[in-house]
Order: structure tokens, then C-alpha cells, then sequence
């Protein structure tokens, strides 16, 4: 900063250039989260507001790494990756292996892993976490179909399971809480949710989960939990894995789709998930009308239902974009919840943490409370839900 | 590239200071609060933006910059003679506290060893044969994890973590390269302490990825100057890499929200590709933090990025960005070949000494992303990105020396025609770095064809 330095007071003048400049550049970015809270929505003073908002990370940087593909040479050099064997940040490693976490999950042969059974964690990376002992992320439930039950068996990934929350404040748990509520005072079937749901799973996943695991309890409602996972570069990550593990894609649409694809062994994961984009709303559409088969031939109903993280709602229903329509199409009555959090100024407030923008306990009432208010509005998904008018 | 000839490690102005014994530093209280108070306004910074804190439970950068800014604290009242042995035992103490005992207690033996090479009696080329050969075998064992587990369960008790051979890469992937060329011209025996300083650098436990700091340059620059400069370049430089570290965030989300609307007109194409090369931030921002933070401790290396933005051609361009980088292949590659191939001719010494730079280059960012990531990176676009941007720094070697054979002498600069030629090199650069992101060709052109 070239300055005259004989018009400066004589004690400013005695520092250096590098110091007059360094604390004026410390002192303006000490300010601005300070003011920026002040500064309206609109104009120049917006942009700089959204500017101190998204350098404070309101759209955190892990986050943002969940669904995006890291490519590039310092992207990729640089970004954890979710292999805990290979981590660029030795100190990252080292903080992650927290002294009491227990394994989570056992290896299976087409999901890669499923929920470890019997576990009872307080502290952990993220937060408590139990399974029962058939390793769901959920309390008990018998095999056998209770009498008098409506089961309403749930499939989703970390949201729905409950990251960062404990057992009793994850959506559909409430969600059941709050139908029950309205039973006991009206009559009708109690209401039993069992949630299917494990961290990570993508659309290809919760099928075989919708198709092997669930049929033994024998589910009134199959209810698919679509997450922005569903339509991320990422959303095929799993069958990458498969094809380059040489595992059995097990169903005969997904080895149809990775012939036409050309994806092979030899495929780095960025350029197998390339070669599959092209193919996400075909997969999608045959995993929906897969389960609603299976839900056809058990008698049982079939609903989707849409979520998002605790972040920007614009963007998360960009994302949905095309699929949102392809939803529409299969006739299986689609329960939006893409707009839980839209009204929430301070989003940081409803997230498990300011990075991690899976919902806290008063995210998932959010979601809980969206979800009745809506169904209950709505007669079709009422009917699908409730087995009655 | 010629251009940089002078601007290799050993600089004008270090080698009169060399020369020269170096000043007394009187610690001050006036000058240690003025320092002090900017590193906690540093410090409130950080933590007002949250900076580093990013990617899940990681507390790994404030950490580190709070350590430093005590180990200042501390370091700067201390008498000369214990300085840099408190620093040494304190970068290498942090290795103990912040990893896994097993890769500090590896990485000190992996150094031990060479040490133990590097002081011995052996010729040169020896010397230097036992490093490659040991670099081969620690190669071999990362390649073959399930039976490294068990050769060291045998053999030690005890497993190492993958984390050790990140850090073992991270240290000494190119430090000992630089090291052992500097070694071939060190007059007296190599000192154990210079040695530990440049290897055991405090900060780079936290980023794998550091800028190459070349050993002479460190040595040359330590205690030179009055410590309040040194410090106070070095507190302006990290005040600029968390400045960018802010900036690379909203880089980053605004990149994510074009993904999100999609690629749909050639502005939006544009915005992509900036905000794609903005990325960037985040290296040159951690560099600036690095660096400077090894201003604090008397260290006056030089500046690691220079307004790249502003790069008028791509031979300028080349000297602004990871100028570490440059100074690293200008010693170890173009200065030698240069010198062996300029009686044949000065432009065909230039070029080829560019072209084996650029060879070199992209080999070792293989060879620097083998060692952080455990895999080879032998990919056609990045094979593709560093053939072409040779060629293009070639290329303007070449004007550059036609320029000087025909006596044209350097134009007085108009405004206009260096913002011309500003933005024409960095749309280039700009286009080119979005190629080196894509991850195939593919992808690329998919992208530039936004219209289909």
C-alpha cells in the first residue's frame, strides 16, 4: 500500500505499510459479521450481507462435498475422502477415531454395508446412535404383524435415520407419536413406523432394502424418503462401486443400464458416475415401479415422500428439477416436504451443527409436523397412509 | 523463463545479507503487543468466520494457528541462540500431540535414517542411490498394505496407520529432492538442526500440501532481517490467505448454485469457468497461511502467490502462481539443463529447458498425488492440461526471445494493451483450468456445448 507517509500521525506512521494494511483487512472482516446481521436483504449491502453469510459457511463446505463430485487436480488432492483408509488430512484421521466409536455397520453383499445389530453409543462422531437387533437405526419391532397395527415401513439415508439426533426425536418416530395422538381420541388403527433407513443409502440401495428386508414384517405402507442423494452427481455411486468391485448387480434393469452404459471395472468413480447421469430418471422410475410392484403384491400401500437438509430450499428444489415430474407421472401419491424450511431465517438453527446440515431435534419436528399437516390435507395420501377415508 | 534466471532460490538480496552478519533483534514489548495484538485479531477472525472448521469435527487449522501464535509468544522472548532449537523441538513435540504417536514416531525415524545416509562418508551418487532405494521400498510398502500390516505386527508389534505414509510423502516427497540437490554444493557438513527445521515444519501436519520451501532459501533468509518485519510480512500474508480461505468459500457455493440452475447461456458458461478457476483460493490461501506463519519464527521466505490474476502472458502467469513451484523447477530442472544444452544455442537451451519443466511437472504432481492420495494419477486431461500450457509458456519464450534478437526494445506499457493482454491470458488460463477440473474430455466439451 503505497502511502505518504508524512500526512499519517506520526505513531500510525512508525508501523509499516504491511501493518497498516493487515490490521485494516483484520478489522474490516472482524466487523462485518458483527454489522452484516444489520445490513437489509436487498441491493449492494444484500450482496455484501450474502457475502458475510456465505463466508461464515452458511453453505458448508462438507456439505456441499456430499453431493458434489471433488474433480480437478487440487479438489481432489484436497478433499477428505470418505475412505477412511485414505485421508489427506493425517490430524482429520486421527480426530475422527473418537475413543468409543463402535463399528456401525457389516458388510453385505449388494448394499456394502448395513447397520450393525445391539449398538448403544452416547458419543460419537455424530452424535448418539442405537440399533436394535435386527441393526436398524430404530427401537424394536416383532417380525409378526401386531393385530389392530397399521406398519408403515420407512426407507431413507442418514435424514431420515436420524443423524445427530437421539431415537426418540427422528421424524418418523414423531410422525407416528402425532398420528397416534389423533387415534386415540378417534379410534382406528394404531399407527407402528419401523425405519428401514441407514446413512448414505442411495435410491439403488433402499430398493433391495424395500425388497428383501421389508416384506418380513410385513408392511401395510412402503414409504419411500427421496433426498437430495436421489438426484446428486453422486446418485450412483453405489452401482459405481458394484461394477468396480466386480459385485453382483443382483437386478437384471441395473445390469441392462450399466451395459448400455459402458461403466467398467477399470472406471475411475467420477467417470463411471459420468457414463450413469444420463440414466438417473430411468433408474429412479424402475426402482419406483419395483417397489410399488412388491407393495402391489403384499397388498400393501406405496407413498414417496421428498426431503431436504436444513439448507437452501431454492437450490434443493432445482435439484429435484426434472425428477419432480418424472414423480408425477408414476401415480404413486408423492408427499413434498421440499419447503419444511424455507421460512427459517437463521437455518443454522435447525442443523445438528452450523456444517452439517442434517436437521437437529427441532428440524426433525419441522419435517414431522410438515408431513401430518400436509397428509392429512391431502385425502389420497391420507388413504394411502391410513387405510381409510 | 528466462525472466526468472534471477529469480531462483538464492536471490540478490539474500546473498548480500549472507554476506553480511545479520541484525540483532531486541525483542520490544511495544513492537511484541503491536505483533501480538494482530494475531488475536488474526485469532477472532478466525473464529468469526469459522475458518477451516468446515469439513465435519475438524478443528485441525485453528488449532494449529492458536499453537503458533503461543509458540510467537514464547519464541520471541527468547535469546537467539535457543530459537530455532525451540522451534524445532516444538514442530517436532506438535507431531506427537496432534498425530497418531505411531506416524510421529515413524516420520522421526524415516528422518533419522536419512540423516544417518545423508552424514555419512559415502560419496554423492551413493548417498543419493540409498534415498531413491528407500523411497522405492516405503513405495512398495504402501502399495501392499495388508502385508505391510503384518511385516510390521512381526517385526515391531505394532500396525501403522495409512496416515503415516500421507505425512511420509507430505515431508519429504519434495523437500528431500530439493535438499539433496542443495546438499551436492554444501561446503561444510549438513547441521542437524537446519536439517529438522526444514523437514519438521509445524504447519504441515495440518496441510499435507505445502508450498516447496526451498532449504538454501530458508537458511539464508533465517534471523536476516529485524524479526518485527519478518513477522509483520508474514502476519499481512496470513491475514491475505484466510481473507482468500473466506473468499473460496462463497467461490465454492456460488459454483455449487450455477450446478444446481445449470449451464444454460454462455454468461452462465463464463461465471462457471471463474468461479471453477477461483478455487484456487483455497491452495494460494493456505499457502499465504503457511508462509507466513513461518514469518513469525524468523523465517523471511518469500511470497508463495503473486496477484495471478494480473498475469499479462503465460510465461508471466507461470512466474506469479506457485512461484515455490517454479523456483523448485528452475533449480532442480531448467538450470541444468540449461546450462549443459546453451553453447548449442540460447533459444534451443530455453525451450527445451521449459519443455523438460513441464515434463517434470506433470510428472511429479502424479508423483505428489500418488503420496497424498494413494493412487497414481495417470489421467488424459491432466496429461492434456500440462501439455498444453507448456506449449503455451514455450511458445511465448520464443516471442519473447525473437523480440530480443531483433533489438526491439520493451515499449513503454499502455494501460490498455496490458488490460488486453491481461485478459486474454487469463481467458485462457481460465478455459484451461476448467479442462484440469473436468473429469474426462468428455465432460468438458459437454460443458463448453452448454447450448445442447
Amino acid at each position: 500500500m503505497a502511502t505518504n507517509t508524512s500526512t499519517l500521525p506520526a505513531w500510525l506512521a512508525r508501523w509499516g505499510s504491511d501493518a497498516r494494511t493487515s490490521i485494516l483487512t483484520l478489522a474490516v472482516l472482524a466487523g462485518l459479521p458483527l454489522l452484516s446481521p444489520a445490513l437489509p436483504d436487498g441491493g449492494p449491502a444484500g450482496v455484501l450481507r450474502f457475502a458475510v453469510e456465505e463466508g461464515r459457511g452458511r453453505n458448508p463446505l462438507w456439505w456441499i462435498d456430499l453431493r458434489q463430485a471433488n474433480t480437478g487436480y487440487y479438489e481432489s488432492l484436497m478433499s477428505d475422502s470418505s475412505d477412511p483408509l485414505v485421508k489427506s488430512n493425517a490430524l482429520l484421521s486421527r480426530a475422527w477415531a473418537l475413543p468409543d466409536s463402535p463399528h456401525f455397520f457389516r458388510p453385505h453383499p449388494y448394499r456394502i454395508y448395513t447397520g450393525e445389530p445391539n449398538i448403544r453409543a452416547a458419543v460419537t462422531g455424530e452424535g448418539p446412535v442405537s440399533t436394535n437387533s435386527q441393526g436398524l437405526f430404530d427401537v424394536e419391532h416383532t417380525l409378526a404383524h401386531p393385530a389392530g397395527v397399521r406398519r408403515v415401513a420407512v426407507f431413507g439415508d442418514s435424514l431420515t435415520r436420524g443423524w445427530g439426533v437421539d431415537l426418540p426425536s427422528v421424524y418418523p418416530r414423531l410422525i407416528e407419536q402425532e398420528l397416534n395422538r389423533g387415534r386415540a381420541s378417534g379410534g382406528g388403527e394404531r399407527f407402528e413406523f419401523i425405519n428401514f433407513s441407514q446413512s448414505a443409502y442411495l435410491a439403488t440401495q433402499l430398493l433391495d432394502v424395500a425388497l428383501a428386508s421389508a416384506p418380513a414384517y410385513s408392511p401395510d405402507v412402503y414409504m419411500l424418503v427421496l433426498s437430495e442423494l436421489a438426484v446428486s452427481p453422486k446418485w450412483s455411486n453405489h452401482i459405481a462401486k458394484l461394477v468396480s468391485e466386480r459385485r453382483d448387480l443382483k437386478y437384471p434393469f441395473l445390469k441392462q443400464i450399466v451395459s448400455e452404459s459402458g461403466v467398467t471395472p477399470k472406471d475411475s468413480l467420477d467417470e463411471a458416475n459420468r457414463k450413469l447421469a444420463p440414466y438417473r430418471l430411468r433408474v429412479l422410475r424402475t426402482i419406483v415401479e419395483q417397489i410399488k410392484a412388491q407393495a402391489d403384491r403384499n397388498h400393501a400401500e406405496f407413498m414417496i415422500v421428498l426431503i431436504s437438509a436444513a439448507e437452501e430450499s431454492r437450490l434443493v428444489r432445482l435439484r429435484f428439477g426434472d425428477t419432480l415430474t418424472m414423480l408425477d407421472k408414476t401415480g404413486v401419491p408423492v408427499v413434498d416436504l421440499l419447503d419444511t424450511f424455507d421460512k427459517v431465517k437463521d437455518i443454522e438453527s435447525v442443523r445438528s451443527h452450523w456444517y452439517d446440515a442434517h436437521p437437529n431435534a427441532q428440524g426433525h419436528k419441522m419435517l414431522a409436523d410438515n408431513f401430518v399437516q400436509k397428509v392429512r390435507s391431502w385425502p389420497r395420501a391420507w388413504h394411502t397412509l391410513a387405510g381409510q377415508p | 523463463m528466462s525472466g526468472t534466471i534471477t529469480a531462483a532460490a538464492a536471490s540478490p538480496r539474500l546473498a548480500t545479507q549472507a554476506a553480511n552478519p545479520p541484525p540483532v533483534s531486541v525483542p520490544r514489548l511495544g513492537g511484541f503487543l503491536l505483533l501480538a495484538g494482530q494475531l488475536a485479531l488474526l485469532a477472532a477472525v478466525m473464529e468469526l468466520f469459522r475458518v477451516g472448521q468446515d469439513r465435519g469435527p475438524d478443528m485441525s487449522i485453528p488449532y494449529l494457528c492458536y499453537t503458533a501464535f503461543g509458540l510467537f509468544a514464547v519464541h520471541y522472548w527468547l535469546p537467539m541462540r535457543w530459537k530455532e532449537t525451540f522451534w524445532v523441538a516444538a514442530s517436532i513435540g506438535a507431531a506427537f500431540v496432534w498425530l497418531d504417536w505411531r506416524v510421529a514416531a515413524g516420520l522421526l525415524a524415516a528422518a533419522a535414517a536419512f540423516f544417518a545416509v545423508i552424514r555419512s562418508p559415502l560419496g554423492y551418487w551413493w548417498k543419493t542411490g540409498l534415498i531413491v532405494t528407500s523411497f522405492a521400498g516405503v513405495t512398495y510398502l504402501t502399495l501392499h498394505p495388508v502385508g505391510t500390516r503384518n511385516l510390521f505386527q512381526a517385526v515391531l508389534g505394532i500396525t501403522p496407520p495409512q496416515a503415516l505414509w500421507v505425512m511420509f510423502g507430505s515431508i519429504f516427497m519434495c523437500r528431500m529432492i530439493v535438499y539433496m540437490h542443495d546438499l551436492k554444493h554444501m561446503k561444510e557438513k549438513p547441521p542437524l538442526l537446519g536439517y529438522l527445521a526444514y523437514f519438521f515444519l509445524l504447519p504441515n501436519y495440518i496441510f499435507p500440501l505445502m508450498p516447496v520451501v526451498d532449504y538454501n532459501t530458508m537458511r539464508l533468509g533465517y534471523q536476516r532481517r529485524d524479526i518485527h518485519e519478518v513477522a509483520q510480512k508474514g502476519i499481512h500474508w496470513m491475514a491475505r490467505g484466510v481473507t482468500q480461505l473466506i473468499f473460496y468459500r462463497i467461490a465454492f457455493h456460488l459454483r455449487d448454485a450455477v450446478l444446481a440452475e445449470g449451464v444454460h447461456s454462455a454468461g452462465s458458461l463464463v461465471y462457471y469457468m471463474l468461479l471453477t478457476f477461483l478455487l484456487y483460493t483455497r491452495v494460494s490461501g493456505q499457502f499465504h497461511l503457511t508462509i507466513g506463519m513461518l514469518h513469525l519464527f524468523g523465517y523471511d521466505l518469500p511470497e508463495t502467490n503473486r496477484k495471478y490474476m494480473l498475469s499479462s502472458s503465460f510465461t508471466d502467469y507461470w512466474r506469479r502462481v506457485n512461484i515455490y513451484w517454479k523456483d523448485f523447477m528452475v533449480k532442480v530442472v531448467y538450470f541444468p539443463v540449461f546450462f549443459r544444452l546453451r553453447k548449442s544455442g540460447q533459444l534451443r537451451a530455453k525451450i527445451v529447458g521449459t519443455l523438460a519443466v513441464f515434463a517434470v511437472t506433470w510428472a511429479l504432481h502424479s508423483y505428489q498425488f500418488f503420496w497424498l492420495r494413494g493412487s497414481v494419477l495417470l489421467h488424459p486431461v491432466d496429461t492434456a492440461f500440462w501439455c498444453i500450457f507448456g506449449v503455451l509458456v514455450t511458445a511465448n519464450i520464443w516471442w519473447e526471445h525473437r523480440k530480443e534478437l531483433l533489438g526491439k526494445r520493451a515499449p513503454k506499457p499502455v494501460w490498455w494493451k496490458t488490460a488486453l493482454s491481461t485478459a486474454g491470458t487469463m481467458s485462457v488460463i481460465i478455459t484451461l483450468w476448467t479442462l484440469w477440473e473436468a473429469p474426462s474430455f468428455a465432460a468438458f466439451l459437454d460443458l463448453l456445448a452448454w447450448w445442447s
